[in-house]
Order: C-alpha cells, then structure tokens, then sequence
C-alpha cells in the first residue's frame, strides 16, 4: 500500500518520459509551417537538415564553449574561494563569505542580465572606470569578438559560489587532526588544499562540474534577455527556441533530442552514482 | 621575526577575499545606487558613481510590477508547496524500504530531477492549449509541478533518509498506520528538510524565464522575470529604470536568500553531499 505514497510523483513524472517520446516521434516528422496540416514521416530528414543548419552547428559549438570555459573557471574559483574562507579563524566571517559568493544565484537570470548589459555599457559602465584609469576599455556586449565572453563571464559570476560551497563542504569533512599536524610540520597553505584537502574533494568536484553543466547546457535567459536571438550569442536552447518561434517544430523536437542526450549522457551515470550517497543515511 | 611574518600573510589572505567579495557585489551596488538615481543623476554619472537618492524611479517601476509579482508569488508559491508536500509523501515511500522497485523509481526520479525544462517546449504547447490551460495559471503550475516535483521528491528522500528507523519502528509497535506514521512522525521530523526544499523550488520557480516565456501570451499573466524583457535597456532608455526593475524583481528571493540563506544552502548541500551534507 505504500505504493500509494508515491504514485503523484510517477504520475507527474510520467509526463517528463510522454514529453521526450513526443519529441521524438516529432523530430522523425516535418512538422513545419509549411506542412501544419500533414506532417508527413521525414526519417532522419529533419535531423540532416538541422545538422546542416550553420546556426544550429554555430549554437552547439557555442554552447560547449561555454560549459567548458564555465567549468574550468568555476572550478578553480570555487577552489580558490573554498580555501581561502576555510583557512578562516572566525566562524562567523566564514558564513558571510560562503552567503556573499553564492547569493547571484538567488538573483534571476533575467535579472541578471539586466544589470550587466548595462555594466558593459561602453560609455557608462565599468568602462568609466577602466578609462578614469587609463586601461584600455572592454568592448563587451557592444562587439561580437568579446559578446560571448561577456555572457561567459556573468555565468562565471553566477556560479562560482555554487562551486565553492560544494568544495568547502567537503573540506570540512577532512579530518582537522591531519591539517594540524601538516602545519605543525611548517607545511604551506597551498600544499594543504593540493594535497590533503583537494584528494578528498573528488565528491565536490564531481557534484559542482554536473550541477553547472546541465546549468550552462541548458542557457537561454541571459543571453536571450541581454542580446535577443543574435547569432554571435545564440546558444542550443535559443536555437530550439528560434525554430519554436518560426514554426519549425520539427526542427525544434530534434534540438530537444541533442539536448536531452547530451544531458542523458551525464545524468544517468549522475544519479546511479548518487543513489547509495543520497539515501545512505541510518 | 615570524610574528610580522604571520600578520602580512594574514593581511594578505583578507585582502584578496575583500577585493573578490567587492566585485562579487558590483552587480548589488549597481542596483541599489542607480536603482535610487534621479534622471538627472542618470545623465550626469556613470553607473558605478553614486548620487543624491530619488525614489522616482523605484515607484514608478514598483507600479508597473505589481501584477507581474503577484503572479510570480502565485505560482512559486503553489509549486513550491506541492512540490514538497508531493515530494515528501513520495519520501516516504523510499524511505520505507529497500527493493529492486523502489532502487528503479527512485532512479528514475532522481534522472527527472534533472531533465533541462525546456525539452518540452513543443509537446508542453502543444498539450496546453488542446487542454484551453495556455496563459492561465493552472496551466503554468502544472508545468512547473512538472519539473519540480521530481527535484522535491528527491531532496526530501535525501532529508528523511537521516531519520532512524528505530523512530518509525516504535510508532508502528503502537499500531499507527502508514499515513500516521507519515503524517505524525516523518513528516514533522523533517520539517527543516521541508523549509529547504520548499526554498529551493520557489528561487528556481521564481527565477523561471523560459517557461512562462512559452507559455503566457497576455501581460496580465507575465511573471516578474518576463516583465523584465521590457527594461532592457537600449536607445534613449535610462538605467535607473533598468536597475530599478531588476531590484524589484529581485527583491523576494534576495531577501529569502539573506533571511533564509541556511535552508537554501543546506538544499544544495544536500543534493551534493547527500544527507550528510
């Protein structure tokens, strides 16, 4: 009978499993504006001709771009911001930091976005300052050589504190009496974090690379609401959104398609990996 | 010799967390100074250089949001409160006992969790609108329970799992049945597990862009996020509309996050650590 207790949740869930079958029944169709009324069976035509599609192949590169760059330098920040709060005396100090870092993902994309395209503002922004200085100005969203970067960096800005509380969790679970006795020994703050504290944080490094690229693969509102569909910003999810727009749906279906093996890719293993430490308790 | 030493690294190590911490907050400064600027100000400034204060702007701006925040506040809350509620009873069914079918649905839950949303683009459209749920709030909310539900099932099995069994054992020894059991004991004894959860779901509801994007088509059901498509900026636009609109937007889950920020934080612990996190 306790079966009962989680039917809701099958039941809702079941729609996520109906959603990616219908994707995928569409995406073999070519379901158009131009064939609303009879989509007819296209086999593998929809996905050749959104292969072939430049803005599609542009988008897909884009976007792993963009989780790569986000995942080194999330990582490494996270590292850096984890050790530095936790070689910390004052309880109390180091539970502001861990607030301050992470509080940009209270905030939301859209929001987000709001307020950096106009720090980029090349007159107004953060150039004002860079100019008062005499640095030479960052071009930011204003030029298509640095627009992707711009975004890059905000995301950076987003997540690096996620990172760094995974680190620093797991830092914490490192035995203090081995740290102790390595500064007993006179050892150097950084060869604590490489080699004690980081060999013990494979968990944080594993649970921050997976938490932020499903993020980042699935990035649409920053970009969106800081450029519009601009084709030196547009990522997988705006692309789909874009043949959404123009009424291509198959073409829409086979992008969702990509995205949920992409996806699928790291979250099955994910969760398998996660079932024992999620329900390990007493 | 060494105490000198000791102090310059200590400096140093506060140095570099206060300078990081300062451009963490430029976007938080940003809002709050310019958020408060006059037009005056606005056209005599740059956005990193404060001003007298004006509440002109934030008034105005505070308005033109109402509408779109009770909508947020509407739809967060309901999913947040069904996705937990949902969520805990689907817990229980974990928590309670270790088979093969159990292991299955909790993996597949657990791979729902965290499916991108915006896979259901098309078929999600598509359902809505043979229901007559597009642009309504039932239909977001149903949307939103959707991809939230699985999330709030597994955060409260990773908190109930800390529960000792001995505790449910004892209340069956007194012949209470399942939903006694859930109702009197789990469920009460994961309350904290429940506030973080319920916390998390609605930030990221809140937050949403995409799916009231797709699925509202009137401005009186926009959110607080899509509201903000139209202080983006651009030619002969002010900023301080610009900032004033992101901090209003923004204000509930920053201030959930100041206020509440333990739970939150213990939410992502937990979905990382697992429930010793």
């Amino acid at each position: 009978m306790t079966f009962l207790f989680v039917v809701p949740t099958l039941f809702f869930a079941g729609f996520l499993l109906y959603f990616i079958v219908w994707n995928l029944y569409y995406s073999f169709l070519d379901y158009s504006i131009i064939h609303a009324h009879n989509p007819q069976f296209a086999g593998f035509g929809t996905y050749s001709s959104v292969l072939g599609d430049p803005l599609f192949v542009t988008a897909f590169g884009r976007t792993i771009l963009w989780v790569a760059v986000c995942l080194a330098a999330t990582n490494a920040l996270g590292i850096l911001i984890a050790s530095l709060i936790f070689f910390l005396d004052n309880g109390k100090l180091k539970s502001i930091y861990n607030s301050l870092f992470l509080y940009p993902i209270s905030i939301s994309l859209a929001a987000s976005a709001v307020i950096w395209t106009w720090l980029y503002n090349p007159q107004e922004g953060i150039n004002s300052v860079l100019t008062a200085l005499h640095l030479p100005a960052f071009s930011g969203l204003s030029s298509p050589s640095t627009a992707e970067l711009s975004l890059i960096i905000v995301s950076i800005w987003i997540y690096s504190g996620l990172s760094a509380i995974f680190y620093y969790s797991s830092f914490q679970g490192v035995s203090t009496q081995v740290i102790e006795s390595a500064r007993a020994d006179a050892a150097k703050a950084h060869t604590i974090v490489f080699k004690i504290l980081l060999p013990e944080a494979k968990n944080a490094f594993i649970v921050a690379t997976v938490t932020i690229f499903l993020f980042v693969l699935r990035m649409f509102s920053l970009p969106y609401v800081a450029t519009g569909l601009d084709p030196f910003t547009m990522t997988l999810s705006e692309q789909m959104f874009n043949y959404f727009t123009t009424e291509f749906f198959s073409k829409a279906s086979v992008v969702s398609i990509v995205v949920v093996i992409i996806a699928a890719a790291v979250i099955v293993p994910y969760a398998l990996f996660g079932v024992k430490r999620w329900i390990s308790g007493d | 010799m060494i105490k000198p030493l000791k102090l310059a690294k200590k400096a140093i190590h506060h140095a570099i967390l206060i300078v990081l911490a300062a451009l963490w907050l430029i976007p938080v400064y940003a809002m709050l100074i310019d958020g408060m600027k006059s037009a005056g100000g606005v056209l005599t400034t740059p956005i990193l250089q404060p001003t007298g204060l004006s509440f002109t702007s934030l008034i105005e701006v505070s308005t033109a949001l109402e509408l779109p925040i009770v909508n947020s506040l509407i739809i967060s809350v309901t999913t947040a409160a069904v996705s937990t509620l949902v969520g805990a009873l689907a817990a229980f069914y974990f928590y309670k006992g270790r088979s093969w079918t159990n292991n299955s649905v909790f993996v597949i839950i657990a791979i729902a969790t965290f499916i991108p949303y915006q896979i259901t683009l098309v078929p999600v459209t598509e359902i809505l609108s043979t229901l007559g749920l597009f642009n309504t709030y039932p239909g977001l909310i149903f949307t939103f329970v959707i991809f939230h539900l699985p999330g709030g099932a597994l955060l409260m099995t990773i908190f109930m799992s800390n529960l000792p069994k001995s505790i449910i054992e004892s209340a069956r020894a007194d012949g209470a049945g399942d939903w006694a059991v859930f109702s009197r004991v789990a469920f009460p004894l994961t309350l904290a597990g429940a506030v973080s959860t319920f916390i998390l779901t609605f930030v990221e509801v809140w937050n949403n862009f995409f799916i009231p994007l797709v699925l509202t088509s009137t401005p009186n059901m926009y959110t607080a996020s899509i509201s903000l498509l139209s202080y983006t900026g651009g030619y002969g636009t002010l900023y301080n509309d610009s900032f004033a609109a992101a901090l209003v937007a923004s204000l509930i889950p920053l201030l959930v996050f100041v206020i509440l920020g333990r739970y939150f934080m213990r939410g992502f612990l937990a979905l990382g650590s697992g429930s010793k996190g």
